[in-house]
């Protein structure tokens, strides 16, 4: 078919077949700006346009039905304003708006949100909140919490309506105590009235409680926009997939639909004849290596057993075969056609049932690789056997002791980028593989062995990501595009769907866990036991290290009181096993947020067991700064441990400060807050949990980066760190400007690409502003003696009156001597490359820290529940954060946000549940639910600073802190509402109807 | 797969391309469930050009055109509006723009909220060819199999009428567990469904206030939920969804539903 589109204002004849989507059509036509998201039924909204002016999901309608409307896609919204000689009308107001407001995370989001909110406001120059958050909620973002893009609208209106808006990036709002401030108490009106809708106040820059060590920076403290967020407002084509190149094909996996089998017998022929297939590949076709997915460093701490294409399959949705041919359809249909044999073999879906004897055994391949105390023969996956002090010791001391059984369920990172990798051979016949990665020098490094290629012949090109949380820390699906390219020579596209997200990605471990504790009658705790037993799945990815966090973290924050706190009795005992579920992975909170809900939930029953201030019993057993890590001598990732002092602990203040803006002391204990006029099934709660986490692993985590001094004084910083969408290049360039004296915007930052940037581990475990940041400060400081040194010698030359290096400061892009004489930056830069001695100005540094300084944090909720039906509307979630300094405070409250969005789900609506053949019953993002923007309660984040002397500008980290306290808070303020006892998470209505019911009888 | 595609700007025309035996071929309302890649080669008849996306109330009669999308109805002041609520409720606002009522009749199943509510207000559904008609409880009754016709036109129900909607969810717009739907006309006739799972929602009443007692019949309803395959907590989540309604201040005139 030939149709004449219009797009954008422009009319354009295109050929297409009659089935082809919009969005493909788009796609196809480079249109980059509307994504795919892995669905055909609109439930993420990634591929949002506007039609006639409204927004409707392009992979939901055929291109022909849009034939004869007017199209609008984000590539004809606004662009740069200056194009060399040519100037546009630059951005829209509402683009503009999102990267002042700190809106656009990832990104990959951000152009159908943009679409959303133009379409709004054309309608309506004056919306209230609550429209904003109806006009957006087709759009799911996975990164934001969607405050930032509601205040972003919010801004462009008042722009459009020509008010005056305030400055935004001038810094956070400063206030030394805003605990008396009476309009934060009651800052949100989103009650059980208004169904948890809108009413919250939203601003953009967050409190900050500021250290009194911060000294003034110019760049660090400072809410630069994100360096990326020019294009990724404009939908440009920075993602992994927005590539087209010759003779592309396209990739896709046959996944087994039994949960255990050995495949008897594989017949490929049917497929491998049907007209554009190019490859198909079984497990017969390619070598067999074993390996893990885990991207981790050298040596992996976890089992090695795991092949890219296996003679058995251990999970509904592993790997069979591979396919490659000329398009989708024929790929889809080529799957059909491979003829499997299975040989069923007994399931094991029940962790507790795993390592029983009789089982049937997951792993019996003789390539396995044990790492410590993994036994397959056990359906063991990793072991952990921890004590510190003498616990039995502790519990014979104890008045009281308190047991509890809890759970934690199984969830997916959703991000709404798909995972996605282009393998090619380039001109060299090296491989290069363009992945939507967290950890491209780790999948460099462990793709090697199993394509069968040197390391040096192979290239990982990481575009920006939209959104990972975990998820893509994993080697998930570079070796089956890279197969499938070694097979045919040609590029290969392999993108999953959503469907294959759910079935055969990663999730976060769901855990078993039994908490014991021992107190004295006054509240002081003598000894802490916890055992969990965690499911791995089919395969120990991150078993070991997931489920290590999970005791390290939260049995590390309660140490006890009096002789207790200095010899802490703590026992924590882990058994990782494998089951017939898809495997678990890493997941933002790295199995902290599983330990978090059993140690919080239980502190609220024994502080009320023994009638004592819940916020009280938890400071008095708290760690404090200068103690020791209790964890630090006993545990280290499956490394040698080695102790480690904390020596910022900024707990109590945030509980303080998040209890002024929840507005605690007007809530808990008081009956009448508790009720609902008019609606006495109705009961409020309110709930806090305290928190911890780490900063990145000691002796281990590695970051590097280089800096190089262009012509005209800006500077190109190539890190191997991986921004997947929390703004940690615009953070380490910030570092790196606050050191060599220029703006942020002089910064150039790429990352990441194995063959142009230092070594990095990649983005995890909270360790980029640190750990890379902290090869940041060390590179810009050599640069920065270079800069100086020549300064010293140009300056002393201009007029004979000598200067000393050491005098010199770096500000303002320029190099000025303590008497005012000074050169600018780029007359360093052209002195040093065209004039005098010339050299390259530039340096390399790496950085690998001693200690991993835990973030500390106060999580409160408030909540109301339909104490006849058990629905729980949360209505507040207030976060106060100990992260050290707040290098970009606008860009850290989108990660608290961003996180406590996600968290929320995890209390309340997100389980990936299976049937009794281990087969996926949420598949999409509607039965697997997670928060859109018109249902999220009031949300404020605030951060009290300490100065981490760890670090050079005092930092620690930030990002997955968020995730660990929100779910046992909500948990506590249902506690608090209606006294029902809820252990085992998600909290649905069914579970606190149940709870109910049986704390009536 | 779609081998065809073809925009009528008449019911003639689209009439006649649904009466071909080959290509198989069926209507396309908003798009939804054809865009997917499907085996079979088959023709899609767009029917945006049909104008069948009317929405009018004229002597005690609602008619709602095929191809109202969604967002129509939750926009619409002049429907009831618990069925507005109810539209809302059924997916996201992207997605209402495009899904039609006539799709949704098509496809929905138990947890939808808004045939729910257009079982409760008793609609009657035009076909063509041939301008028969069926009330959708009838039509779900015979598993959808039984369709009078290739092409839904329009839909109609009797007003003046209120409905009142409520539910339990996970979250404030996560998908329902359990619904509740009452409609009630000036006649006093009151139909109350509810949902929440499997094909099609339940009819739990359907009367005047006194043949509707029932409603408190706890036996009756604990059986006809328990046949419908609602768990227990559903089946307790209904109940007391429907005892609010009862009293209620402030709906059905003040008065409550009965």
């Amino acid at each position: 078919m030939i149709s004449r589109f219009s797009i954008n204002g422009i009319q354009k004849d295109f050929e297409y077949e009659p089935g082809i989507t919009l969005l493909q059509l788009l796609r196809r036509e480079g249109y980059f700006g509307a994504k795919y998201g892995g669905c055909s039924n609109g439930e993420c909204g990634a591929c949002a346009i506007l039609l006639d002016g409204v927004p409707v999901n392009s992979c939901r309608i055929l291109a022909a039905q849009a034939v004869g409307h007017l199209i609008e896609t984000i590539e004809g919204i606004g662009k740069h304003p200056e194009q060399g000689w040519k100037k546009t009308e630059g951005l829209h107001p509402i683009q503009k708006a999102f990267i002042e407001t700190g809106a656009i995370q990832c990104g990959y989001c951000t152009p159908a949100q943009v679409l959303a909110a133009k379409s709004l406001l054309e309608r309506n120059i004056n919306p209230t909140e609550e429209e904003i958050r109806e006009a957006l909620s087709g759009v799911l973002c996975r990164c934001t919490g969607y405050l930032k893009p509601i205040q972003a609208v919010m801004r462009a209106a008042a722009v459009l309506r020509g008010e005056p808006v305030p400055e935004i990036g001038e810094g956070s709002i400063s206030v030394d105590d805003w605990s008396t401030s009476p309009k934060d108490v009651d800052h949100g009106k989103s009650t059980a009235e208004t169904n948890g809708h809108a009413g919250v106040s939203t601003k953009v820059s967050p409190k900050v409680h500021i250290t009194t060590k911060t000294r003034e920076y110019h760049a660090v403290g400072k809410s630069e926009p994100k360096l990326d967020a020019v294009k990724l407002v404009q939908g440009k084509p920075a993602f992994t997939s927005d590539i087209e190149l010759r003779g592309m094909l396209v990739g896709k996996i046959l996944h087994s639909h039994v949960a255990h089998a050995k495949i008897r017998k594989i017949d490929t022929s049917k497929a491998k004849a049907l007209k554009g297939v190019a490859a198909v590949l079984t497990w017969q076709d390619i070598p067999r290596v074993v390996y893990s997915t885990a991207g981790q460093s050298d040596p992996i701490p976890g089992p090695l057993d795991m092949f890219s294409l296996d003679s058995r399959v251990r999970f509904v949705g592993d790997r069979v075969a591979f396919v490659a041919a000329e398009t989708n359809e024929i790929a889809e249909q080529a799957l059909k056609l491979i003829d499997v044999e299975y040989e069923e073999l007994p399931v094991v879906l029940d962790s507790s049932e795993s390592m029983k004897e009789g089982t049937v055994r997951i792993h019996e391949e003789p390539e396995y690789v044990n790492f410590a105390d993994s036994d397959p023969s056990k359906n063991l996956a990793a072991k952990i056997r921890i004590d510190i002090g003498d616990v039995d010791k502790g519990f014979s001391e104890a008045d009281l002791i308190f047991e509890e059984d809890y759970e934690v369920q199984k969830v997916q990172q959703a991000h709404i980028e798909p995972h996605v990798a282009v393998s090619y051979w380039d001109e060299d016949d090296r491989l290069v593989i363009r992945t939507s990665t967290q950890v491209p020098f780790h999948a460099r490094r462990i793709l090697a062995p199993v394509l069968g290629l040197p390391m040096k012949r192979i290239r990982i090109i990481k575009p920006r990501v939209g959104g990972g949380f975990g998820g893509k820390q994993e080697i998930l699906i570079e070796d089956a595009a890279a197969h499938l390219t070694i097979a045919t020579g040609r590029p290969v596209l392999m993108e999953y769907t959503r469907e294959e997200e759910f079935i055969a990605a990663r999730s976060r471990h769901p855990m078993k866990i039994h908490l014991k504790t021992g107190v004295k009658r006054d509240g002081t705790i003598t000894a802490n036991e916890m055992y969990a037993l965690s499911d791995t799945g089919a395969y120990g990815c991150h078993a070991l290290t997931v489920t290590g966090n999970t005791g390290q973290k939260s049995m590390a924050l309660y140490v006890g009181d009096g002789i207790y706190r200095k010899n802490p009795n703590i026992r924590f005992y882990a058994d990782i096993v494998y089951t017939n579920h898809p495997p678990a992975g890493a997941f933002r909170g790295y199995g902290v947020p599983q330990g978090f809900w059993p140690v919080e939930r239980q502190m609220e029953k024994i502080a009320r067991a023994l009638n004592i201030d819940p916020i009280e019993f938890r400071i008095k057993n708290a760690v404090r700064s200068g103690e020791l890590h209790p964890f630090s001598t006993s545990w280290s990732e499956g490394r040698e441990p080695r102790p480690e002092i904390i020596h910022t602990v900024g707990l109590e203040e945030c509980i303080r400060q998040g209890k002024a803006v929840i507005g605690w002391d007007q809530k808990f204990n008081n009956p009448q807050w508790h009720t609902v006029e008019d609606k006495p099934y109705l009961r409020r709660g309110i709930g806090i949990a305290t928190v911890m986490q780490g900063t990145a692993i000691p002796y281990l985590d590695m970051g590097g980066a280089s800096i190089k001094l262009n012509d005209d004084g800006s500077f190109n910083l190539l890190v191997g760190a991986t921004d997947l969408g929390t703004g940690s290049d615009t953070v380490l360039a910030q570092m790196a400007a606050e050191v060599v004296g220029v703006p942020t915007e002089d910064i150039i930052c790429y990352s990441s690409d194995t063959d142009m940037t230092p070594f990095d581990v990649g983005a995890y475990a909270s360790s980029t502003t640190y750990i890379s940041g902290g090869a940041v400060v060390r590179a810009a400081e050599k640069v920065a003696e270079k800069l100086k040194e020549r300064a010293a010698k140009m300056i002393s030359e201009k007029d004979g009156v000598p200067c000393e290096k050491d005098q010199i400061k770096l500000a303002d892009r320029k190099a000025i001597a303590p008497d005012g004489r000074c050169v600018s930056i780029s007359e360093i830069a052209y002195n040093s490359l065209h004039h005098t001695d010339q050299e390259q100005i530039m340096a390399v540094a790496s950085y690998v820290s001693p200690s991993s300084p835990p973030p500390f944090a106060a999580q409160f909720a408030e909540v109301t529940v339909d104490t006849q039906t058990g629905k729980v509307i949360v209505d507040n979630l207030v976060m106060a954060v100990d992260s050290g300094v707040i290098v970009n405070p606008v860009a850290a409250t989108g990660q608290i946000e961003g996180g406590m969005s996600q968290a929320l789900g995890y209390a309340v609506s997100e389980e990936m549940r299976y049937d009794e053949k281990g087969r996926s019953i949420d598949t999409n993002l509607i039965d697997y639910h997670i928060f859109r923007s018109n249902e999220m309660p009031g949300m404020e984040a605030l951060f009290v600073e300490t100065y981490e002397p760890s670090h050079p500008f005092g930092v620690k980290a930030v990002a997955e802190i968020p995730l660990d306290g929100v779910a046992p808070a909500v948990g506590n303020a249902v506690l608090d509402a209606c006294n029902a006892e809820i252990n085992t998470l998600p909290i649905t209505p069914e579970k606190v109807y149940s709870a109910l019911k049986k704390s009536r009888k | 797969m779609i081998i065809e595609y073809h925009r009528p700007v008449n019911l003639e025309q689209a009439k006649k391309l649904l009466n071909r035996e080959t290509p198989m071929t069926v209507p396309l309302g908003g798009g939804t469930e054809l865009s997917k890649y499907t085996e079979k080669p088959i023709a899609v008849v767009d029917l945006q050009s049909l104008g069948l996306d009317k929405i009018t109330t004229a002597k005690n009669i609602c008619k709602i055109g095929s191809m109202t999308r969604l967002q129509d109805l939750v926009e619409n002041n002049e429907i009831p509006g618990g069925l507005s609520k109810a539209a809302r409720r059924e997916t996201t606002i992207n997605i209402r723009r495009t899904a039609t009522i006539g799709g949704l009749l098509m496809k929905a199943d138990g947890l939808s909220p808004l045939l729910g509510c257009l079982l409760a207000l008793d609609v009657k559904i035009h076909w063509e060819p041939g301008g028969k008609t069926i009330y959708l409880g009838e039509w779900l009754a015979k598993e959808r199999k039984k369709s009078p016709g290739k092409l839904i036109t329009e839909i109609e129900f009797t007003t003046p009428v209120e409905v009142e909607y409520d539910d339990v969810a996970r979250s404030p717009e996560d998908r329902p567990i359990v619904y509740v739907i009452a409609a009630k006309w000036e006649t006093g006739e009151i139909r109350v469904v509810y949902g929440g799972c499997g094909y099609a929602p339940v009819l739990g009443s359907d009367g005047s206030k006194n043949m509707i007692s029932d409603i408190f019949n706890r036996y009756t309803y604990a059986a006809s939920m328990e046949r419908a395959g609602f768990t227990e907590y559903q089946q307790s989540a209904i109940r007391t969804l429907i005892d609010r309604m009862v009293p209620q201040k402030g709906i059905f005139g003040g008065k409550g539903l009965l």
